[in-house]
């Protein structure tokens, strides 16, 4: 096949230099040129993606690095013109800027909450459905359902569910005689945004942690009923244990997640009441796109970024091992 | 050991069907292990002996019989409360464990006290030579070092009952041996009962004092080795043990004034008495081992064969005997062995045949008792 040919080219190919280059044969056979020719072609398929990736994400990357060392503003002239000022953003962020603080502090309490829910909920409806029971496959295909709306839809319609006369507050008004005002309270306010969350969002975890629990060895559960150990022995003891690398993979895609919570968030509380909700995302937007200090919500951003990828980079840590394979 | 004793083990016709019936996994199986016995289950793949240790360990339910452990039926106690220890064919040694958890992992959850348990690991630890690996994680560790840990972890719950499932198939050959040697240490020691399934008649034979062999879920000899390798109950049991595997002559018996003759071409054998009343021709098998067949020159009216094919081992070679049609093998000592194309005579050790009913095929001594 054409596209086998065209894939293994690449594969022996490194930054875009055939492998025969690279030896430098001293005089080329006719397969090591048609070798060179089929990777000449394969490099210029490439290239014009190539071309627009460079455009698209490593020049703004660069440009926003750049702009933020320096104040500049669109109101400001040109960020040409714009002077370098070094760190002083990063340390007006760190040092005095208490809401930045206190959105990246609350987007990580925000992310232990919900992280432990949906992953308690996911790993819970994952173990009821090693079970048969009568209509699962429907069940399956439901629970699947909130992981596909987009999150605008999702966020406008918690939005309307938990307006003050909305069906969530009418049924309370039934049952307890008395309804909280949702958007008015930054405690109701986190539980709105919280309750979207985890049902946007315990899906994919379920999804996973199915996955892993079927793919599991089952000699080792066996050897673990065997040796006298109760039902919730296994579970702790072994089960959990050797799920361990499925589960901080699925804790380490929805953390990234979060730590990018925009939508819906947006549209439900849009940060307040206050900034009792802003996320840190939140935050960079109202930074950069309604008050146009463009430089420092880029060091806003550059700090998240590095703060991410510190925060992966330790949660990975109890596994890499077992991810990558370990050697012997 | 006395007599009023009760069996270890004892089945009692055991029977598993899956789907409904449609497939019979085991079938009436009745068999019983002494105390500080080692029993092989051998039989080829599919004969239903992992079922049968699945069962007696309390992973899997019969669907009818019964099984006693110490002369209690076990059937409504779970698995885990039998006293029955497995060891899995791929050990299922909990890799996210160090090898002291693993080895304390049947103490700890039966809420043993934590000195009793680092006693016990210690201890087990030291027999299995596993001292110097204890901090190690058992993800680290190799085949047989893993088979141990399998094996200590099994121990230090001081099961009544060890069932090893192919415990040395996953071992490269060298590994294997020790392995055996292992065992039989271990065995000795501890004074345990050991049953042992396994598709290699050689581990069978040498570490189990009782073989049961299996085929179709049926069990077809549950005797002493011996007894299995010189009296085969069937002849699948005479072909499946011993490589290569007991002649099988067609022939028939004569009987004339109350002796019994075994007549197969130009051997005639004496059959013992004692084959029951019958015909005075009947058709009948005769069983040999190849190492119960002596050859010599050709002389004074035997039994002669042709040598077709001639495989050397080493110390002894293995013939392959064309006589009148029936084809034999026959062991010879691979020094001043005839050579192909030559014409042998064949004596046969009176004391190490077999017979077997034609229609039944089962060892005429077995049917007769």
């Amino acid at each position: 096949m054409p596209q086998e040919i065209a894939i293994s080219d690449l594969k022996g190919t490194r930054l875009g230099v055939p492998a025969a280059d690279r030896t430098s044969a001293p005089s080329p056979t006719g397969a090591q040129r048609a070798a060179r020719k089929r990777a000449r072609f394969a490099r210029g398929l490439a290239a014009p993606g190539m071309v627009i990736s460079v455009f698209v994400l490593v020049v703004p990357l660069l440009v926003a690095l750049a702009m933020s060392f320096t104040t500049w503003s669109p109101t400001r002239g040109s960020l040409l013109d714009a002077g370098f000022e070094g760190l002083f953003n990063y340390e007006e962020l760190l040092v005095y800027d208490t809401r930045f603080v206190e959105a990246v502090a609350r987007t990580l309490t925000l992310s232990v909450i919900c992280l432990s829910l949906e992953l308690a909920i996911g790993l819970g409806l994952a173990v009821i459905f090693l079970r048969e029971f009568k209509g699962k496959s429907v069940l399956f295909s439901t629970l699947l359902t909130p992981m596909m709306v987009m999150p605008v839809v999702v966020g406008y319609t918690f939005w309307m569910l938990f307006q003050s006369n909305g069906p969530i507050n009418q049924i309370s008004m039934i049952l307890f005689g008395t309804a909280p005002e949702w958007f008015r309270s930054a405690f109701f306010a986190w539980i709105v945004v919280i309750v979207t969350e985890v049902w946007h969002w315990t899906p994919l975890f379920f999804l996973i942690m199915l996955s892993g629990l079927n793919s599991l060895p089952e000699n080792p559960i066996r050897a673990a009923v065997i040796l006298g150990a109760s039902p919730r022995q296994v579970f702790w003891r072994v089960v959990l244990p050797m799920l361990k690398p499925v589960i901080i993979v699925a804790l380490v895609i929805r953390a990234m997640e979060i730590v990018k919570l925009f939508d819906e968030v947006f549209i439900l509380t849009r940060g307040g009441p206050s900034t009792s909700t802003e996320t840190i995302s939140l935050y960079i937007y109202k930074l950069a796109f309604q008050d146009f200090q463009l430089a420092y919500g880029a060091a806003a951003a550059f700090l998240v970024l590095i703060g991410t990828l510190l925060m992966v980079h330790f949660l990975l840590a109890p596994v890499r091992d077992q991810l990558l394979g370990e050697p012997r | 050991m006395t007599h009023t004793d009760p069996p270890k083990l004892e089945l009692v016709a055991l029977r598993k069907e899956y789907d409904g019936g449609e497939v019979v996994a085991v079938e009436n199986l009745s068999l019983s292990v002494q105390p500080g016995e080692t029993l092989a289950i051998l039989g080829p793949s599919g004969c239903g002996k992992s079922t049968t240790l699945n069962m007696i360990v309390g992973i899997e339910t019969p669907t009818s019989g019964d099984i006693l452990i110490d002369g209690v039926s076990v059937l409504d106690q779970p698995a885990g409360r039998r006293s029955v220890g497995l060891v899995f064919q791929d050990y299922a040694v909990f890799t996210h464990m160090t090898v002291a958890q693993n080895l304390a992992f049947g103490l700890k959850v039966r809420g043993v006290a934590k000195p009793e348990i680092a006693r016990a690991v210690g201890e087990t630890a030291h027999m299995l030579g596993l001292t110097g690996q204890l901090g190690l994680r058992a993800s680290r560790l190799g085949g047989s070092e893993l088979q141990r840990v399998a094996i200590g972890r099994t121990l230090v719950t001081k099961p009544a009952l060890l069932l090893l499932d192919e415990p040395l198939s996953n071992l490269e050959t060298e590994m294997r041996a020790a392995m055996r040697r292992e065992l039989r240490r271990l065995q000795q020691e501890i004074g345990l009962t050991i049953i042992y399934v396994t598709h290699d008649q050689i581990e069978a034979l040498s570490l189990a004092q009782q073989i049961a062999v299996m085929s179709h879920g049926k069990l077809r000899q549950c005797a002493p080795t011996d007894v299995v390798y010189e009296q085969p109950a069937h002849t699948f049991v005479a072909g499946f043990i011993g490589a290569p595997p007991m002649n099988i002559l067609h022939g028939a018996f004569e009987t004339r004034a109350g002796a019994s003759t075994f007549v197969a071409g130009s051997v005639r054998i004496d059959a013992p008495g004692g084959l029951g009343p019958g015909p005075s021709h009947r058709r009948g098998l005769m069983g040999v081992r190849p190492d119960a067949i002596t050859l010599a020159t050709p002389a004074e009216g035997a039994a002669t064969a042709t040598v077709r094919r001639i495989e050397p081992l080493g110390a002894e070679a293995v013939l392959t005997l064309d006589m009148n049609g029936q084809h034999l093998a026959a062991t010879a000592p691979a020094r001043n062995c005839p050579s192909e194309g030559d014409h042998v005579a064949l004596m046969f050790d009176h004391d190490r045949v077999a017979f077997f009913d034609a229609d039944s095929l089962r060892n005429l001594k077995e049917l007769s008792a």
